[in-house]
């Protein structure tokens, strides 16, 4: 039998591709893309095990993940995102990824792992009309002295559960369950159509 | 200026005259204005008749400015985007604007139906509730028809609305509702203290009575001082403006509804914008400055077109440079209704008279009449003379006595005002009576709320931007701004006196509310009836329940309830004050969600593989599934779901069963934890092996099952229905969290990291090998049903986990592989199952299977089953505490009567069997007394080549054998159906164990 | 209504899920050995602790624990005082399970 392929599908994979949406002229308002090639794992500390668990954090992902609402940023590209009390999300470029089980040995004492990378489709929306394209669908204050580069909320958009942080340029990164991903995106695009969007070539993750 | 704006002054105003715009209404082609309402245009083309009222098909004019509109409503726009009941006092003109008068026929001029009018007797308070206790066929047949041909108000659109609508966030500290004087000068203080500030107008243009009426702020002009305050707003980042946006309720906590009408002043939307935006503000604190609303004075015609508020008379003149008479007599019980006077004579409008009705007439004013050449009378006007295209007489009941008359076109009517006390009363409050305004003020507010300006009762210029710059500070403070407020702008106190009047005897009829067409005797008659609380008042009149929410009319109403029930107007009260404040389009509170967007959708990983196949899809909940996959030339669904089940039980097929919900259960106690969720034990599970697992609530019904494996010492993968995903994670949190936080236990959802794939049929290995590893081995010997562990997919570096389980009672195993994999999975599936005879089969096939298996779904764990009557008691564990353990002791639960889950099979294997007819002993009387079950799940099953179902049937396990009868009144059938074993095929599962 | 979670911050009610009375305690249902013959008074009297548990509440007016779940947020369970009828929030507390909290007995299951 000829060799089976098995090629990876990314959440949206069949929508987004490079374009401009929504109103045509001018400087887009927003851009808006699709992020792969990740390693997403969930972390939840052990019963009294939660400063274990973020002392392990420190050695296998290079920061304290804390536990406040924020994205930290680790070695390898890693960024950790808060996603409830004693819970967080580490999130690192594939290539530089230490394979899971690896990672469950280590934290073997002091937390559970699930692997979600295939779980969640990564969408980073930015541009001088994000805002505004964002309040239509978050219920959360965006005002940049509220929500600041960094910070992260676990809430939901347009009645989709989502991780959304701001990372260092101010963008927001919004992570929602894969089966929703096509949901979002729509929902995205409709609220953004208004500021003229710019629809970004998906990237890899770095 | 177009020759036909008859009533257009040469200058004043803040139209722009150099921007003409064109529309029609009713047909006919006017020009008007940038700057001016629908309202103030017809206004200025001397247009007055302009509707006609609800019951009596009166003829109607525009009464008001505002917002508080009764009778100037219109179908605005055409075609789909009609929109009916539209005030035209807030309907900011554009060209091409069309609207129509709404409520007659053939015409406005020449309504068929106004010998209402002399009907109307049978039109009074009550009507309704008087004329259901005729007999009821009549009212059917005859009253009913009648009633909804005459009454009513517009027609709405037929067709789909083609705008889309929008919801959105705002957060603040400050939220102003209202830029009028009071407003802006909370808004600049507040934005001077540095707080986020959100300054929300209804209006199209900010300044509220300033517009109209002018006046003097710092010693300048009113414009000039309002427009150097919008620069300085416009300066600071931290306050937004946010006009043609009301403020309509006031929710818990600090949260507040807007309706911002984003593009009601296009014909069309720019592509890619709402119509509206429904804004949810969440605000620290809330300054309401909605100003007050003038009420009228009720007396015999007061609705004849040409009867206005003395204040919409002023903001006619003032601010649209359009004046609603030639010759305006002036109605007044306060100093305030003068200033019409004042604003008419700038304008070089002709003043007939004033009627003051105050006894105790200041004698300067008096006086004022001979300097500008009109007559000041001391009375009260009784009733305006006119027909239908409005009054040119005024009759007037002097104090003392006598009559008199006054030739007049408009007659501009000032009973007072009330402030705006709506948003204030949101959450229970109850508004207070001042007497010497003689009007309901803001009481106890909502928390967080405060009032300046007109809305609390203060009406002077002065007051005004004091006591907005007052409560801007304030509020800026108490949300934690702590920079300077500036000092407030300063105006001369004009003091504020009238005398109350209510209602007026004269000839004709006499409207409190003119948009329902209540009348100052229904008042009287409810009264009389003995409908004397205000919200029997309400109900029984309908006073206040028309569209504009009895703004102009409940507090007339009141009063006059008041005078013939002999209480106070504060003993009377009010009726209770809810949202919305104005109108909110149904589009803005769906916002996105509407049509395909109505709720968000779930796609499994082989969706667009199994669109590529031709698949139906059927809603489940929020995902989409693979119903069944049609072939060319297959006639009906049903053939095509039959040939899938046949293909499975014979060869081999394959079903995405990604949407049944996945939860990682970890942590050392994780298998300790399951045994007090599950009614079986999973902690003695052995890794490697999965257990099919039944769930109860605390009050012993069953809440949902799934096959749970332990993939190592402290992980197990419990998998429960498509519709319960979401409901056990949250009673696992429950129980994790509130009820055993000793367990060490830790809990996440998995079912979106796997795409899940059933493969079943005798094939299956085949197939399984093809897509395999060729190191996996999946004999019966290596791998057992229910076993469970990782395996390696042929070809690539993937791991998957293996189950196998079986719903369909074929060997079958199902499949988890990343998500990434699951269009590929399919695609290989389909490459490597080809040689034998590989089919995707869909929910359907699914369906049929597990009925003729006997399997429990949803229709059986209907909320109302126990595990005994679905026949799986014999799984409660008898050594261990778990959830519904006790509950499902009790005496009624264990019952030997109880309805049990049985197989029902027709006799005459023809019959088509539904679901939901119910079981009753053969030959019995179908009625509640000799129901002895129902059928839940059917199917044909192509296997026995007739129809099957599953139902509960009391005493169901005792009566194999037992003929009974179905019968279906919804279908209107009976027939004659066999209880049997709900395994009806192969019972001894041989098959799945191959 | 905004419910002021003592991890995320304050958010709209729409990320809540109500579940009703915080102060129930679950009874200690754990079997005897040998078991309890289901007639007996003891297994009636453990069944009426349960009929309690799960059926009786009291209908307040005024302020009251209640449970709801911020499963729209950060999946914590809190235990809300609130005013039934102003809705107004006096406290906002997280379930003693919360996140990794260490193991203790005061869960509301015995």
């Amino acid at each position: 039998m000829a060799k089976l392929q098995w090629n990876e599908t990314a959440p949206l994979q069949s929508v987004a591709e490079a374009r401009r949406h929504g109103v045509a002229d001018g400087d887009a308002g927003v851009t808006a893309g699709e992020i792969r090639g990740f390693q997403l794992v969930l972390l939840l500390a052990r019963r009294g095990q939660a400063d274990a668990m973020r002392k392990t954090a420190k050695t296998q992902f290079g920061a304290d993940p804390g536990n406040e609402p924020r994205a930290v940023s680790g070695k390898n590209g890693c960024t950790m995102i808060w996603s409830g009390p004693d819970q967080f999300y580490a999130l690192t470029p594939i290539a530089k990824a230490k394979p899971v089980a690896q990672l469950q040995a280590k934290f073997a004492k002091s937390a559970s792992i699930s692997d979600q990378s295939n779980g969640r489709s990564l969408i980073k929306v930015s541009g001088p009309n994000a805002r505004d394209c964002l309040c239509k669908m978050l219920s959360v204050d965006l005002h940049p002295e509220v929500f600041a580069n960094g910070d992260a909320v676990s809430t939901q958009m347009a009645h989709m559960a989502v991780n959304v942080w701001r990372d260092k340029d101010g963008a927001f990164n919004i992570m929602v369950f894969t089966s929703f991903a096509e949901s979002l995106w729509r929902a995205i695009l409709d609220h953004g159509a208004e500021f003229g969007m710019e629809i970004e070539e998906p990237k890899q993750l770095s | 200026m177009a020759s036909n704006q008859t009533h257009r002054l040469h200058e004043g105003g803040f139209v722009d005259r150099s921007q003409p715009l064109e529309f029609k209404f009713d047909g006919k082609s006017y020009s008007g204005f940038s700057g001016d309402t629908l309202a103030s245009a017809l206004v200025a083309n001397g247009v007055r008749l302009v509707g006609r009222s609800f019951k009596y098909h009166r003829p109607r004019g525009i009464l008001t400015a505002g917002s508080e509109e009764p009778n100037a409503l219109v179908e605005l726009r055409t075609g789909a985007r009609k929109e009916a009941n539209t005030r035209m006092t807030v309907t900011e003109l554009y060209d091409g604007l069309e609207a129509n008068s709404q409520n007659r026929w053939p015409s406005l001029k020449h309504d068929f139906l106004a010998v209402n009018q002399l009907a109307s007797p049978i039109f009074v308070a009550g009507f309704y509730y008087k004329t259901f206790m005729w007999p009821a066929k009549f009212w059917e047949g005859l009253y009913e028809p009648l009633i909804r041909r005459a009454a009513g108000l517009g027609d709405t659109a037929k067709q789909p609305d083609p705008d889309h609508y929008e919801k959105a966030w705002a957060h603040c500290d400050v939220l102003i509702a209202g830029a009028g004087p009071a407003g802006i000068s909370a808004a600049l203080a507040a934005g001077r203290a540095g707080a986020r500030v959100i300054l929300a107008e209804e209006d199209f243009a900010v300044g509220g009575r300033l517009l109209a009426d002018g006046g003097e702020i710092n010693g300048k002009p009113a414009a000039e001082w309002l427009t150097g305050a919008m620069a300085e707003i416009a300066s600071m980042d931290n306050v937004r403006v946010m006009t043609r946006s009301a403020v309509f309720g006031v929710y818990d906590g600090g949260t507040y509804g807007v309706i911002e009408r984003v593009n009601d002043h296009l014909p069309v939307p720019p592509a890619h914008q709402p119509r509206h935006r429904l804004w949810r503000v969440v605000a620290k604190r809330c300054v309401v400055a909605m100003g007050a609303i003038e009420r009228p004075v009720v007396f015999g015609n007061n609705d004849r077109p040409g009867v206005m508020m003395a204040s919409a008379v002023r903001s006619y003149i003032g601010r649209y440079g359009a004046t609603p008479g030639k010759r305006i007599a002036v109605f007044t019980n306060n100093n305030d209704g003068w200033k019409t006077v004042d604003i008419a004579q700038a304008a070089g409008v002709e003043i007939a008279a004033v009627v003051d009705a105050r006894n105790d007439l200041p004698p300067e004013l008096l006086a004022r009449g001979k300097d500008g050449n009109f007559s000041v009378l001391n009375g009260q006007v009784s009733s305006a003379d006119g027909g239908r295209d409005g009054i040119t007489k005024v009759r007037i009941a002097l104090n003392g006595g006598a009559k008199a008359e006054v030739d007049a076109d408009c007659l501009a009517v000032s009973g007072g005002w009330n402030p705006g006390v709506g948003l204030t009363c949101n959450h229970r409050g109850k508004p207070e009576w001042r007497e010497d305004i003689a009007a309901f003020v803001p009481g106890n507010c909502p928390e967080g709320m405060t009032v300046a300006g007109a809305a609390n009762g203060y009406f002077s210029l002065k007051d005004c931007l004091s006591g907005g710059h007052k409560a801007g500070t304030e509020a800026a403070k108490a949300a934690g701004a702590s920079g300077k407020p500036g000092t407030a702008a300063k105006a001369s106190a004009e003091q504020y006196v009238q005398t109350p009047l209510w209602h007026v005897a004269g000839k004709g009829k006499s409207f409190v509310d003119q948009q329902h067409d209540v009348t100052a005797s229904d008042v009287e008659l409810a009264n009389r009836e003995g409908f004397q609380s205000v919200e029997h008042l309400k109900r029984y009149t309908t006073l206040g329940m028309a569209t504009d929410q009895g703004k102009t009319s409940n507090i007339s109403g009141l009063a006059i309830m008041a005078e013939v029930s002999g209480r106070s107007i504060p003993e009377t009260g009010t009726t209770m004050y809810r949202p919305p404040y104005v109108p909110v389009s149904i589009g803005a509170l769906a916002g996105h969600h509407r049509d395909e967007e109505f709720h968000a959708i779930r796609l499994t990983p082989s969706h667009h593989w199994a669109e590529e196949q031709g698949a139906v899809f059927v809603d489940t909940g929020l995902w989409k599934r693979a119903q069944w996959f049609p072939r060319p030339g297959e006639k009906d669904w049903l053939e095509s779901v039959n040939r899938e089940v046949l293909t499975v039980r014979n060869g081999v097929g394959f079903c995405d069963v990604t949407t049944l919900g996945k939860i990682d259960v970890m942590g050392s106690d994780a298998g300790a934890f399951l045994d007090r969720v599950y009614i079986n034990t999973f902690s003695k599970l052995a890794v490697g092996k999965a257990r099919y697992g039944l769930m109860l609530r605390e009050d012993g019904i069953v809440m949902d099952d799934g096959t749970t494996s332990r993939l190592s010492e402290d992980h197990y993968f419990m998998t429960t229905t498509t519709a319960k995903a979401g409901p056990v994670m949250q009673h696992l949190e429950y129980c994790r969290q509130v009820l055993w936080p000793e367990l060490d236990v830790q809990l996440t959802s998995a079912s979106e990291q796997w795409a899940q794939f059933s493969i079943a049929g005798p094939k299956t290995r085949e197939v399984l090998k093809a897509v395999l590893d060729p190191s996996e081995d999946v004999s019966n010997d290596a791998f057992p049903f229910m076993g469970a562990r990782e395996v390696k997919l042929r070809d690539a570096d993937i791991t998957c986990r293996l189950f196998r389980i079986s719903f369909s009672g074929e060997l079958a195993f199902e499949i988890s592989v990343p998500c990434a994999y699951g269009d590929a999975m399919a695609r290989n599936l389909m490459k490597a199952g080809e040689p034998h005879g590989i089919i995707p089969y869909g929910t359907e096939a699914l369906g049929v299977m597990r009925i003729e298996k006997g399997h429990a779904a949803g229709n059986e764990l209907n909320g109302m089953t126990t595990a005994g009557d679905l026949g799986l008691g014999g799984m409660m564990a008898k050594k261990k505490d778990y959830i519904g353990r006790v509950m499902a002791q009790r005496e009624e639960l264990v019952s030997p009567d109880r309805m049990v889950m049985v197989g029902i099979k027709p006799v005459n294997n023809l019959d088509k069997l539904d679901a939901g007819g119910h079981v009753i002993p053969k030959g019995a009387k179908p009625g509640p007394d000799t129901d002895e079950g129902y059928v839940t799940s059917v199917c044909f099953s192509p296997m026995l080549d007739q129809y099957l179902g599953l139902g509960m049937v009391a005493r169901g396990r005792d009566r194999i054998g037992e003929i009974m009868s179905v019968c279906d009144p919804l279908r209107g059938k009976t027939y004659d159906c066999e209880i049997c074993s709900p395994v009806f095929y192969d019972p001894e599962g041989g098959r799945q164990r191959g | 209504m905004r419910i002021n979670c003592p991890y995320c911050g304050e958010r709209d009610a729409s990320e809540f899920t109500y579940l009703g009375d915080a102060s129930l305690v679950r009874p200690n249902a754990t079997p005897k050995d040998p078991p309890l013959d289901p007639t007996s008074d003891e297994a009636q009297a453990l069944r009426d602790q349960f009929y309690d548990y799960v059926y009786l509440r009291d209908n307040v007016a005024g302020f009251m624990q209640e449970s709801w779940y911020h499963g729209g947020g950060c999946r914590t369970w809190l235990t809300v005082e609130r005013h039934t009828v102003t809705h107004e929030i006096k406290s906002v507390t997280a379930a003693p399970g919360v996140g990794a909290s260490a193991p203790r007995k005061t869960g509301r299951g015995r």
